[in-house]
């Protein structure tokens, strides 16, 4: 093994999230919408969301360093916690184009454990016995900014522990590809992340991507709204509106639109 | 899912296309950051009650099922509450909830063995040509009373068309695809399709939306035609008031046809 792997070692690390304030929810819900490719706002949000991760303070680089299976399984807890009652969902037939609804918990996503080597798989190639590490956030990302190169052979470039792993990359065979793409996947902790169904209107076999990006996270301009509701209602500042929790500077939004509401209502019954 | 392991994460890092569409949660059409539209409290305030009245006059979507025990009377305002994480539409629908009694719909029969998860056919509406007053429920009260004429007219005028067809299930896809350890066409996606099943971490059950199948199906072919009712819709409309003045002429003449009404 000429280095050593930087995907963290723990498939399923105890979470401690950040507590539930406007600071996080913010940050939140900019890092999901980003105009960033997702492995890259994936990582921004796991740095807003989580405080720590196995007793280690949450940073950039952990994010990173998780596998692309143990960043997906947090994507999806932390949509839980943003939207814990979500469970029906639309897409579209990609046959028919008609629309459709469908009921899906998200607790009850099928995850696959890592293997017993993870993180690690060794496999016998043409080339030779050879280590690959997990993927990882940063290979997601460094993936995500590559266009034009073979995508699989890009991700065994990274993920090799050999010195000559992006040489090697180019050298392996389709059949060592698919032994290395298996040997990862057995190895790496994994969520499922689509939904199959059938078409209620065409009645042919339908599958959807849970992608939590698509639905799981606040967006900022609700957060604002409710900054700006405050700060002109109370003249309170951002940093004393974002310093409380989420749910009261909510609750106090509700009550100032209600006032206007009554208000506006008042002078329309004005002669 | 055929794509592989790698495959699988190059898709979802961007650097590989992916034909496979992604939900998206039910009423905010999209990601959140994808709407475009107005917040509620910023449209016309013409534009919202014409909404609501438009709600009120198409036939309801198909909603989850609830289980409160009053869902059978036929003719009831809509209990269900349509999931969403939309502040506007939570906005809106309280102020639906406040104008309540102004809006009445009739609440389709619930098919008995509908189970909770199961893809629904959205806003499908019956065929007007294949409505009939009889095929509707009746309370067991009123089950001997013929309904009035003028209601008759009411349910036909009330109708929009569209044929609803079966659902079937829906199966989160385990990792790995059809290479997985639960495979998306194996044993428990078959129980699913059988019949209402409990829900497992692998599978979902098969459930029809409340207007497209009701216990009335085993009957004659009308009867399975789905049908929506619109018993009442009352519309409320808004004027400003006259700027009072003096009673005079025409004005004194109502002021005693009114005394007449009143005591009455």
């Amino acid at each position: 093994m000429d280095r050593q792997p930087s995907t963290h070692p723990v498939a399923f690390p105890a979470v401690a999230w950040r507590p539930a304030l406007g600071t996080a929810e913010l940050a939140a819900a900019e890092a999901a919408t980003a105009a960033a490719p997702r492995p890259q706002r994936a990582t921004a949000l796991l740095d807003a969301v989580i405080e720590r991760l196995e007793d280690a303070p949450m940073t950039p680089e952990l994010a990173r360093a998780l596998s692309c299976g143990t960043r997906e399984w947090l994507l999806h807890r932390a949509a839980l916690r943003f939207r814990p009652d979500l469970t029906w969902f639309e897409a579209n037939c990609d046959t028919c184009g008609a629309a459709y609804d469908l009921s899906l918990d998200l607790r009850a996503m099928p995850l696959r454990p890592a293997g017993a080597a993870f993180p690690v798989a060794w496999v016998e190639t043409s080339l030779g016995r050879r280590g690959f590490e997990a993927p990882n956030g940063g290979h997601e990302e460094a993936l995500a900014g590559e266009a034009g190169l073979d995508p699989r052979r890009r991700l065994l470039a990274l993920c090799g522990l050999s010195a000559a792993a992006a040489e090697e990359a180019l050298r392996f065979t389709e059949a060592d590809c698919a032994r290395i793409d298996a040997a990862l996947e057995e190895v790496s902790p994994e969520l499922g992340e689509a939904a199959a169904s059938t078409c209620p209107s065409c009645g042919s076999a339908v599958a959807a991507r849970v992608d939590p990006f698509r639905f799981g996270y606040p967006a900022p301009r609700g957060i604002l709204r409710e900054i700006h509701l405050l700060a002109s209602a109370y003249g309170w500042s951002q940093e004393a509106i974002l310093a409380m929790p989420a749910a009261r500077r909510r609750n106090y939004a509700a009550l100032i639109e209600r006032d206007r509401q009554a208000r506006s209502g008042r002078r329309g019954a004005l002669p | 899912m055929s794509a592989s392991f790698l495959q699988r994460i190059a898709i979802r890092a961007g650097a590989a296309p992916s034909a496979m569409p992604s939900l998206a949660a039910k009423g905010l059409g999209g990601a959140p950051v994808m709407r475009a539209e107005l917040p509620e409290e910023e449209a016309p305030e013409v534009q919202r009650v014409a909404r609501r009245i438009a709600r009120a006059a198409a036939p309801p979507p198909a909603e989850p099922p609830l289980p409160e025990p009053d869902e059978k009377a036929p003719v009831q305002r809509l209990p269900a509450r349509r999931l969403s994480t939309d502040p506007d539409a939570e906005k809106e629908r309280a102020e639906e909830e406040e104008l309540g009694p102004l809006l009445h719909r009739a609440a389709a029969p619930e098919s008995p063995e509908r189970p909770d998860k199961e893809p629904t056919r959205r806003a499908a509406a019956p065929d007007p040509a294949t409505l009939s007053p009889e095929d509707e429920q009746v309370p067991e009260a009123l089950a001997h009373e013929p309904p009035p004429r003028d209601l008759r007219a009411l349910r036909r005028d009330a109708t929009s068309p569209a044929a609803p067809a079966a659902a079937p299930a829906t199966a989160p896809i385990p990792p790995g695809g059809s290479d997985a350890p639960f495979p998306a066409g194996a044993a428990p996606q078959a129980a699913a399709e059988t019949g209402p099943a409990p829900v497992s971490p692998f599978t979902a059950t098969p459930a029809l939306p409340p207007f497209l199948e009701g216990p009335a199906a085993p009957q004659a072919p009308a009867a399975e035609r789905p049908s929506v009712v619109i018993e009442q819709v009352e519309v409320l409309i808004h004027e400003p008031a006259a700027p009072a003045r003096p009673a005079a002429g025409a004005d004194r003449s109502r002021l005693v046809r009114a005394r007449y009404l009143g005591r009455l």
